[in-house]
């Protein structure tokens, strides 16, 4: 089981997948030119992950811009985590929103629902939109 | 929050399709068909892709509206900043975005525009400079490079008629597939500049006329004067009665005078030469390669220029004293020395002649602006000397010495009182009273600044009373100047038997009575009853 970790860059945020940690943080901005192709092996790693039947896995997501696309592939993950957990897995979620920003706790919001696993929104003063 | 109601009606066609879809399964609708399970599949998936994209929307609109807001709010911060801000790249276009004061510094949209086609001037060097600093500082990366680059650019450019200041800034990419950006921050600094001009005009010329001033000419003899500039000749002018000019006219008037000498002065000499208000009413003029006659030339263009300076209250008249220097081998104060004591004696011989004009001005001013009768001093100085030769005062005596100048004077004060007092109708309030009364101090003043000290001390007393309820200064009886006493009856027996621009004529039976009404409160009981049984009736 191999860990995963791509660089933020303008497009797309940071992923760190640590297997040995059984974290998945995401951070940054997400409006790739193909969001599919982009999350696509974070969903095959996370799938594999998962499908070994862990314990838990904690999720730190921290997005200030997320596009349409990227909607749907946060959503698709989130699916995969409620399937885990009504299978047994112990996930836990923190989703970290600007304090100043009431329409990220709306955004944040909107991806808890229908979700049933610990799904928490942190809000927070923002340090700044890359670090 | 976005409503729920607002994404029912929004997916209300879709929403109706799953619940029948799903009310029809629940019914059993289609047990036994062989499709069944397909169509189950089928409403599922539809029913999971219509809550990811009911979701989907909301989260778009919710960050677009963020978006926007962000944007907004920027762009206000950047539009009222009062600087133009805009970006570039190394193709050297300007990027979309920029803050409006951009185009208010240029007058148009500055997008696509290309940097060097905005910044364009005649000056070809500085064109150059800036496609080499633009250059050089987007295709390095080393910030050292970069900041001795941006050090060559000037820091304010003239673009038509305004000043801009300038300030360029490199933007380090943020991500690897960033390209380098320069930011130019301008600032239209117009007013500033305009501002600092003026002071250093004003630190080197004369506010009111224009001319150099002395920290000038200071400056030059020590800074620029060379062996070229000799021979030196020097002119000292001193405009003569600025002060009884300012008495009389009052100091708007008397500056008009000084700006009319400044513009004589400029009108007579050349473009070379310094001409500098020295202080007050003194001007110095340096000509520099000017020879002894060829100073007096330009000496007698100033005095002739003087004379046809239109619109001033009088005609400008000048002293002038000259010196000239045919080499650099004494001190160039000496110079000025020699030509102030040659332009004081000048003075001293004009002083008469210029009170005389003065005077004249005077007169004419109240006869013009004042309506004031020409004839009434006529009149009031033929009856005068009566009233003194039947007082028996003998030749020679002090009043009848200055009996003249009283009569031309007497009423000189009312040239500083307001017009609407002068000549109002109906009775005078208190404050305009006091205004009124003033005359006398003002005519006061104006005789002794042309040394006519004991006609002076008259005029003051002209209006008071022998019982000492007058003005000013309250004299009564013998205190009050003979002179005084005299002018003031007949005065009062003119004003009264002639028409003035407030009021008509008196009948001379009517000023009679009022004279022996008066006599011993407001005028001396004995000179009246001479006016009365002699003067009047010779």
């Amino acid at each position: 089981m191999e860990s995963l970790f791509f660089e933020a860059t303008k497009a797309t945020p940071l992923i760190d997948f640590n297997v040995n940690k059984k974290t998945l943080v995401l951070k940054g901005q997400s409006y790739p030119e193909n969001a599919f192709k982009f999350y696509d092996p974070v969903f095959l790693r996370i799938e594999n992950y998962l499908s070994t039947s862990p314990a838990e896995i904690r999720v730190d997501i921290r997005l200030s811009y997320v596009n349409t696309s990227s909607s749907k592939c946060i959503m698709m993950l989130l699916e995969k985590l409620e399937e885990a957990f009504k299978r047994g897995v112990n996930v836990q979620l923190n989703w970290y929103c600007d304090m100043e920003n009431e329409s990220e706790v709306e955004c944040a919001e909107e991806f808890q629902e229908d979700i049933s696993f610990p799904f928490k929104i942190i809000p927070e003063l923002e340090k700044g939109s890359n670090d | 929050m976005m409503d729920r109601d607002f994404q029912r009606q929004l997916f209300e066609k879709e929403l109706q399709v799953l619940e029948k879809a799903l009310l029809e399964l629940a019914e059993g609708k289609y047990a036994g068909s062989e499709f069944l399970a397909e169509y189950q599949s089928i409403v599922t998936q539809y029913e999971r892709l219509l809550t990811f994209t009911r979701r989907i929307f909301k989260i778009s609109d919710i960050q677009a509206g963020n978006l926007l807001r962000r944007e907004n709010e920027i762009k206000n911060i950047l539009d009222n900043a009062g600087q133009g801000f805009l970006t570039f790249g190394r193709d050297l276009i300007i990027d979309r975005e920029y803050s409006l004061e951009c185009e208010k510094i240029f007058g148009f949209k500055v997008n696509r525009v290309n940097i060097l086609d905005l910044l364009k001037s005649e000056n070809e060097e500085q064109n150059t400079l800036f496609a080499e600093v633009f250059k050089s500082v987007l295709e390095s990366t080393d910030l050292e490079i970069q900041q001795k680059s941006i050090h060559k650019l000037p820091k304010i450019i003239k673009r038509e008629d305004h000043y801009l200041s300038i300030e360029l800034k490199p933007i380090p990419p943020n991500y690897e597939d960033d390209n380098p950006l320069c930011m130019l921050i301008l600032t239209d600094v117009t007013e500033k500049h305009k501002a600092q001009e003026q002071v250093a005009f004003l630190s080197f010329h004369d506010k009111l006329t224009g001319l150099h001033n002395r920290a000038f000419v200071d400056n030059w003899i020590e800074e620029f004067r060379t062996e070229g500039d000799f021979p030196l000749s020097v002119i000292m002018a001193d405009l003569n009665g600025l002060k009884l000019a300012n008495d009389v006219f009052g100091h708007i008037q008397g500056d008009m005078l000084l700006k009319g000498f400044g513009k004589a002065l400029l009108q007579s000499t050349r473009r070379s030469d310094i001409v500098s208000r020295w202080g007050g009413d003194e001007f110095l003029i340096l000509l520099p390669g000017t020879d002894r006659l060829a100073c007096e030339k330009i000496a007698e263009r100033i005095t002739e220029s003087c004379k046809h300076q239109a619109g001033l209250p009088t005609e400008l008249s000048v002293s002038l004293g000259m010196a000239t220097q045919e080499e650099p081998t004494k001190s160039i104060l000496d110079l000025f020395g020699i030509a102030e004591t040659r332009m004081y004696s000048d003075k001293l011989q004009k002083s008469k002649q210029v009170q005389h004009r003065l005077i004249l001005s005077v007169e004419r001013e109240l006869q013009t602006k004042f309506f004031e009768d020409p004839e009434h001093a006529e009149r009031v100085g033929r009856l005068v000397v009566n009233l003194a030769q039947d007082a028996e005062l003998s030749a020679g005596s002090l009043v009848l010495d200055n009996l003249n100048m009283m009569i031309r004077l007497h009423d000189i004060g009312k040239v500083g009182i307001p017009k609407e007092i002068l000549g109002k109708h109906t009775e005078l309030t208190n404050r305009e009273w006091e205004i009124m009364q003033r005359h006398s101090e003002i005519g006061f003043r104006l005789a002794q600044s042309i040394n006519e000290l004991v006609v002076a001390e008259a005029i003051l007393a002209l209006r008071e009373h022998w019982d000492g309820t007058g003005y000013p200064r309250g004299l009564k009886g013998d205190q009050i100047p003979l002179l005084s006493r005299l002018v003031a009856i007949v005065d009062a027996f003119d004003v009264m038997t002639h028409n003035r621009p407030y009021r008509l004529a008196r009948s001379r039976e009517e000023a009679i009575s009022e004279l022996k009404k008066e006599r011993g409160r407001q005028f001396d009981p004995k000179l009246t009853e001479l006016f009365l049984a002699k003067t009047l009736v010779s």
